[in-house]
C-alpha cells in the first residue's frame, strides 16, 4: 500500500507523523509532501517514511533567511531569556510571537509568494508522486492548507481512476457517506 | 475497530454529534464521549457518531475561501463512514476554522459543514450532541422535523462562551428548542441556571459513564507511585503538583510521579522538576490514548488531581474504578461525584494557589492509609452511579421514552 500525505500547513503534525509511521509499520510506503521544512523541525518521522519538500531545493537561500529571521533568531534570544524567574514569561512571549506574528507572516506573505513562484516545481512533484510513477492507493488530506492541493490532485486524474481520498488514515473504511 | 451495523428498520437509531473525540492529535479530548458511545450504542439499533473536528488555520480571507471551496469539492470523495466503539459508525468531518474565530462563528461554521456533509437533514429519531455552543447548535439546525435533539454540556469555559452576545443568544435558543439539555453535574447545572434562570426546568443532569469491568489484581498497599492524567494546561495547576511532590519526596525518597498528558505547561514543568532536583523521579509520558491512561492507573498507587475547575472529573472516577485512591481538589465535579465517599475514596483538598494544600492532604491521607480508606466500597458505590449500565439506562430512558407520555 502506498499512501501520500498532503501536509502543507503542518498544523496537524502529530497525526501525520504517527499515521505515516503506521503505514510503514504495516509494510506499506508513506510519502509526506510538505511545503516548509522549518515547520517540521523536531518532528520525528519513522525510518522509511519519505518526506518530500514540494519546492525541492529551490530558493533555499531566501528560505534560510526567512527561517533565521522569523524563527531561529527569536527562538535563540527567547531561549536565553527563558531561565529562572523569566521562564514562564519568555515561554508566553514565544508562543504569542509564533502564533501572532511569525506564522501569520509566513502564511500570509511568504508562502503565497512561494506558491506563486513555485507552482511549476510543485506540479512536477505532484506528477512524479501521484500521476507518473507507482500508483498511490490513498491520499490523506492532512490539514486545511492541503485541501486546495488535494482538489487539484483529484482534478489531475480527470476521468481516470483517482486514488481514495481521506481526511485521515483509517483502514476500516466502509463506504462513502453520501450516495453510499 | 468494528464496523457499524447495517441500518435497522426499527426506531432505536441515534446520531451523536460532537466536536471532541479522541484522535491522534488529541488523544484525551472527548474520552467521555467515547465512553458514552461505548456504553449506550449496544442498546440501540444503529448509532452514528459525527465527529466535527476543528482544524485550525491562519489564512488570508482569500485563502480561506479557497480552502472552503476545496473542502466542499472534496467531501463527496473523502468523507467516509468507519467504525468506532460499541459497534457505532463514525463519520469524521474536519471543520476548517480560522484561529481566533469567535464561539458564535465556530458554531455557525460547524453547522455549515455538518449540513454540507449531510446534503440533507439529520433524520434519525434521536440526535444527542455534546458541547452546546458548537455541536449542539449544529445538531439543532441540521435536525429534521421529526428528530428530537438532546444536548450534554461538558465545557469548563462556558463563561467565555456566554460573554459573547451572539453566542449567548444562540445558546439561549438552543436550550429553548432542544428536547432535553443536560450538564454532567449539579455545579455545572447551577452555573447554567444562574445564566438562564428562565430555563431552570429545562436543564437536567446526566453523568458521564465510566467503565468498571476491569478489576485490579492486587490492592494498593502504599502510596508511592503518584499519577496525574490530563491536559498540561494552567487550569490543571500541575505546577503545584510538581512543587508538592518535591517536598513530599524529600520526606519519602521512594515516591515517583508520572505525568500523562501534554500541553503548553509541559516544558516549564520539566524545567521545574529539574530545578527541584526530582527530574529522575518524574516521568512525562506525553499524551496517551484513553486505554493507555487506564493502564497507567492500574500500575500506580495514587491519583493526584489539583485542577481548579472540573465539570465532572472523569479521571477521578476512572482512578477509583481502577482501585486507586485519589487526592483531588474540590474543583466542582469531584465533590459531587465523591459525595458521601470522601474518606473512602481518599482525600479532598481545597483549591488553593500554593502547594501546601497538596502536601498537607497527602500527609493526612498517608497517615490514615490503608485502614482509613475504603476504595472497594467507593468503587462499588461509584459503579452504581456511573457504571456503563446505569448511564446507558439513563440515556435510553430519555431517548426512547414516548414524548407524548
Amino acid at each position: 500500500m502506498r499512501v501520500i500525505f498532503l501536509a502543507y500547513g503542518a498544523t496537524r503534525r502529530r497525526t501525520v507523523v504517527e499515521e505515516a509511521a503506521e503505514v510503514v509499520a504495516g509494510g506499506g510506503r508513506a510519502v509526506v509532501l510538505i511545503e516548509w521544512p522549518a515547520l517540521w523541525r523536531g518532528a520525528r518521522f519513522a525510518p522509511g517514511v519519505e518526506v518530500v519538500n514540494v519546492y525541492g531545493d529551490r530558493w533555499a537561500l531566501p528560505r534560510a533567511v526567512v527561517d533565521a529571521t522569523l524563527f531561529r533568531f527569536p527562538a535563540f534570544v527567547l531561549g536565553h531569556l527563558a531561565r529562572g524567574p523569566f521562564a514562564r514569561t519568555a515561554a508566553r512571549v514565544d508562543r504569542g510571537y509564533r502564533n501572532r506574528l511569525a506564522r501569520p507572516l509566513l502564511d500570509g506573505v511568504v508562502l503565497p509568494a512561494y506558491r506563486w513562484l513555485g507552482r511549476a516545481a510543485r506540479e512536477r512533484v505532484y506528477r512524479r508522486q501521484l500521476l507518473d510513477g507507482e500508483r498511490a492507493d490513498l491520499v490523506v488530506i492532512g490539514d486545511p492548507a492541503s485541501m486546495p492541493e488535494a482538489l487539484s490532485v483529484l482534478a489531475g486524474y480527470g476521468d481516470g481512476v483517482a486514488p481514495q481520498l481521506s481526511y485521515r488514515m483509517d483502514l476500516t473504511v466502509r463506504r462513502v457517506v453520501r450516495g453510499g | 475497530m468494528a464496523a457499524s451495523p447495517a441500518p435497522a428498520a426499527t426506531g432505536r437509531r441515534v446520531a451523536i454529534v460532537t466536536p471532541w473525540y479522541p484522535t491522534r492529535e488529541t488523544p484525551f479530548q472527548g474520552a467521555f464521549v467515547q465512553a458514552m458511545v461505548e456504553a449506550t450504542a449496544p442498546g440501540c439499533d444503529e448509532v452514528t457518531l459525527y465527529h466535527l473536528n476543528l482544524w485550525h488555520m491562519r489564512a488570508s480571507a482569500r485563502r480561506q475561501r479557497s480552502i472552503a471551496a476545496a473542502h466542499r469539492g472534496l467531501l463527496p470523495h473523502a468523507l467516509r463512514r468507519t467504525g468506532t466503539v460499541g459497534g457505532a459508525g463514525l463519520v469524521y468531518l474536519p471543520v476548517p476554522a480560522q484561529a481566533g474565530t469567535s464561539f458564535a462563528g465556530l458554531a455557525r461554521l460547524t453547522e455549515h459543514w455538518l449540513r454540507t456533509a449531510l446534503g440533507g437533514p439529520l433524520d434519525t429519531p434521536v440526535v444527542h450532541a455534546h458541547v452546546g455552543y458548537g455541536a449542539g447548535w449544529a445538531a439543532l439546525r441540521a435536525a429534521g422535523p421529526g428528530t428530537r435533539v438532546f444536548v450534554t454540556e461538558h465545557a469548563t469555559f462556558l463563561d467565555r462562551v456566554l460573554a459573547e452576545p451572539d453566542a449567548r443568544a444562540m445558546y439561549d435558543e438552543l436550550i429553548d428548542r432542544c428536547a432535553g439539555f443536560f450538564t454532567v453535574g449539579d455545579a455545572a447545572r447551577a452555573e447554567l441556571v444562574r445564566e438562564f434562570p428562565h430555563h431552570a426546568d429545562r436543564i437536567g443532569v446526566i453523568a458521564n459513564p465510566v467503565p468498571f469491568d476491569r478489576v485490579r489484581p492486587r490492592p494498593v498497599t502504599r502510596l508511592h507511585r503518584w499519577l496525574f492524567v490530563g491536559g498540561l494546561i494552567p487550569r490543571k495547576r500541575v505546577d503545584l503538583l510538581v512543587e508538592a511532590f518535591a517536598r513530599c519526596r524529600a520526606e519519602e525518597p521512594a515516591l515517583t510521579l508520572t505525568i500523562a498528558g501534554e500541553g503548553e505547561s509541559a516544558p516549564g514543568l520539566a524545567r521545574r522538576a529539574a530545578a527541584l532536583g526530582v527530574a529522575e523521579a518524574v516521568t512525562f509520558t506525553g499524551a496517551v490514548p484513553p486505554p493507555e491512561a487506564l493502564d497507567l492507573m492500574y500500575s500506580h498507587d495514587l491519583l493526584v488531581h489539583p485542577s481548579r475547575r472540573e465539570t465532572f472529573g472523569m479521571t477521578v472516577v476512572e482512578a477509583l474504578a481502577a482501585g486507586m485512591p485519589v487526592l483531588v481538589t474540590r474543583s466542582g465535579g469531584p465533590e459531587e461525584t465523591l459525595a458521601g465517599l470522601e474518606e473512602a475514596a481518599g482525600e479532598l483538598i481545597d483549591v488553593r494557589d500554593d502547594p501546601d494544600s497538596i502536601v498537607e492532604g497527602y500527609r493526612r491521607l498517608r497517615d490514615r492509609f490503608p485502614d482509613g480508606v475504603d476504595v472497594v466500597t467507593a468503587r462499588r458505590r461509584l459503579a452504581q452511579r456511573y457504571g456503563y449500565q446505569a448511564v446507558a439506562r439513563a440515556h435510553h430512558r430519555i431517548w426512547f421514552a414516548d414524548p407524548t407520555e
